[in-house]
């Protein structure tokens, strides 16, 4: 049983003449540790397929399952229950909580978690100290650079300790040592056994990965495994 | 728990448009609680005036004058009108009371009398004047209304309210005398230059209370902690016209029955226009309607100046809501997106009106009690007892429905969020 499991997966938004076709009868599977870059121009549907790989969004055809559990058969809460523990997101606008500090943004996902207070703070400042914005932590992620802000997303997706990482052009709004810099955290995370999806239009970051899949206009046109 | 402070972190981040949400609120409160207390008073002073006196509101008149006059005419004619009452067929009992000062002199103690006035009248206005202690005359006919309860000595009796001047007037004490005056000790007062000895024969229970001379409905009753209470005798009844004049606001008359009440109204009013001097008679019931019709315009215009803020307030808490859910959406995005679900976010949304309405309620009310506190009235003390639970209750049911309508609409916006559309994208 592959980890994900995409069969035939349609998605449409709007209605009848307005109807816009994102994803057309897309079929993926993924194993579990698998490193997978997808990649397309604007508007092929690659964001789509991210946002129901990561159960933000639900398909409108076919079948999504992940870990072997049929995503549209979940409600609002199992949804987010699996948005909070199984899959962790990194964007390219970095998805922080603006005017929130470093510190309760990468302890965001640890809400619902039945911890003490103490250990919550213990698992915030390792990871903290892991991507080393430790002496961040008390500060407004408005006031970071872009590289820091990402690292502070980087350390969210850490702290959640999710077996899927999802990263929407995780480099887009970097600088090229930046950007190399959050490839190799993604890469080191992979060693450590994270299955990560990379969404991108860089051939360069693409080439961190070890699988890549292209698509354009919703469909699927190349799907081939490499060795980085 | 998480959720609540959640939302008050949120709160603080806008912390101005919060402070001026529960500004608009806390007026809100403040208006509608007076309201609820203008209210309330007058059921507390028409449950206290039962509580002191066996009356009927249906068979209880009260005897009154459009013009008092404090002449000797007047006085004559007044106790001409009050001898027909006493034999009128369907009358049963008729009295008059006064309220008044005496002082009482050549006490066994008198040292110790004043030492107790000193404690008592410290920071009142009757802090000058030590030397006097309030006193309520009655007639026989009132005396057997009311519900005074005795605890050491005995009640006054049949024969007490038959003495002459010059005879020894027998005096119940109130029960911070208990200690500094004795069962049979005589103390003297001057009345119309005559010297009057009392003797004390009974000690009231301890919060006894009784009708204020002034306005037996409006004004709140006296504790008589602090008073002496003796039957009426000659010289303090009748003997100037002024004190005649006094008993005309205090005048009760019972009836055997309500159906009584055309007859005995018709022969006394025109026993009074015979002499010259129009009463009138209303019911003790016919009274409180009035003096509950009287308050409820401004009890009923505050009610409506609380409801009208309370409206503007609901509305403005929507929409300061609903703009801080649009301005916030991104925030809320990422939360859903890191595992919270919608209900997780109106929970958070919720906390956050329940902690703003809960605050401003709880200041509104203190900020009511505040300015009732320096209220200058005579039902200024009686208001002050009105904050209590069953006002506490009324305000939580206000704060609930206000929470809910403020809440409505937010729940359901938060509700068509869409989470692909909260974030992603560039900022």
């Amino acid at each position: 049983m592959a980890f994900i499991e995409l069969d035939n997966v349609s998605k449409v938004f709007g209605q009848a003449e307005y109807a816009t076709v994102a994803l057309k009868q897309v079929t993926i599977r993924m194993d579990k540790g698998e490193f997978v870059s997808i990649m397309g121009p604007s508007g092929s549907g690659k964001s789509t397929l991210l946002n129901i790989m990561g159960c933000m969004d639900i398909p409108s055809e076919g079948e999504y399952r992940l870990n072997g559990t049929l995503i549209q058969k979940l409600n609002d809460r199992e949804l987010s229950q699996i948005r909070n523990k199984t899959v962790s997101f990194v964007f390219q606008n970095f998805a922080l909580m603006h005017n929130f500090s470093v510190y309760e943004n990468v302890a965001l996902p640890l809400f619902k978690r039945k911890m003490s207070l103490k250990e919550k703070k213990e698992k915030v400042d390792y990871y903290l100290h892991k991507l080393g914005i430790a002496d961040l932590s008390d500060k407004n992620v408005s006031k970071l650079s872009g590289g820091q802000k990402q690292r502070v997303a980087i350390a969210r997706a850490m702290t959640a300790e999710a077996e899927l990482i999802l990263a929407d052009e995780p480099t887009g709004a970097l600088d090229q040592k930046n950007g190399a810099q959050l490839m190799e955290l993604l890469c080191q995370m992979n060693e450590e056994g994270k299955s990560i999806v990379v969404i991108t239009h860089d051939e360069k970051i693409a080439g961190y990965t070890k699988r890549i899949i292209n698509i354009v206009d919703g469909v699927i046109t190349e799907d081939r495994k490499k060795e980085r | 728990m998480e959720h609540l402070s959640i939302a008050i972190s949120s709160m603080w981040k806008r912390k101005l448009s919060v402070f001026l949400m529960m500004t608009q609120l806390v007026l809100s409160f403040w208006v509608m609680n007076h309201a609820f207390i203008s209210m309330d008073v007058v059921h507390y002073q028409e449950k206290k005036l039962f509580a002191v006196m066996q009356m009927d509101k249906d068979t209880t008149l009260r005897l009154s004058f459009a013009d008092v006059d404090d002449t000797e005419w007047f006085a004559e004619r007044f106790s001409h009108l009050e001898n027909f009452i006493k034999q009128t067929p369907g009358v049963q009992r008729y009295g008059s009371f006064d309220t008044t000062s005496i002082t009482p002199e050549n006490l066994p103690n008198q040292r110790a009398f004043l030492e107790q006035n000193k404690k008592q009248y410290a920071g009142t206005r009757l802090e000058n004047a030590i030397e006097n202690s309030k006193i309520v005359f009655l007639d026989k006919g009132i005396y057997s209304y009311a519900k005074f309860k005795i605890i050491n000595g005995r009640p006054l009796g049949e024969a007490d309210f038959t003495k002459k001047d010059g005879d020894v007037i027998p005096v119940l004490i109130g029960y911070n005398y208990r200690d500094v005056i004795n069962l049979g000790d005589r103390f003297e007062t001057i009345i119309h230059e005559k010297k009057i000895v009392y003797e004390v024969v009974g000690v009231l229970e301890q919060r006894s209370e009784w009708l204020s001379g002034n306005d037996y409905i409006a004004d709140p009753v006296d504790n008589l902690d602090n008073f002496f209470l003796a039957p009426f005798f000659p010289i303090v009844r009748e003997s100037e016209p002024m004190d005649v004049a006094v008993r005309m606001h205090n005048t009760f008359i019972q009836l055997d029955s309500a159906e009584m009440f055309n007859q005995v109204s018709a022969a006394i009013l025109e026993k009074g226009r015979e002499l010259g001097i129009n009463p009138t008679l209303a019911t003790v019931g016919d009274e409180l309607q009035a003096y509950r019709e009287n308050r409820k315009q401004v009890s009923n215009f505050s009610l409506f100046m609380g409801m009208f803020f309370l409206v503007i307030s609901i509305i403005g808490i929507v929409s300061v809501t609903l703009s801080s859910i649009h301005a916030r959406k991104h925030e809320l995005g990422v939360r859903m997106v890191a595992g919270a679900t919608k209900r997780d976010i109106s929970m958070i949304i919720l906390m956050e009106l329940v902690w703003i309405v809960t605050v401003s309620a709880v200041s509104g009310v203190m900020l009511n009690y505040v300015t009732e506190a320096f209220e200058d009235s005579s039902v200024a003390n009686i208001k002050l007892e009105m904050f209590a639970f069953p006002l506490y209750g009324k305000v939580m049911l206000v704060s609930i429905l206000v929470i809910l309508s403020s809440v409505f609409i937010p729940l359901l916006r938060i509700k068509k969020l869409q989470l692909r559309e909260l974030v992603g994208g560039r900022d």
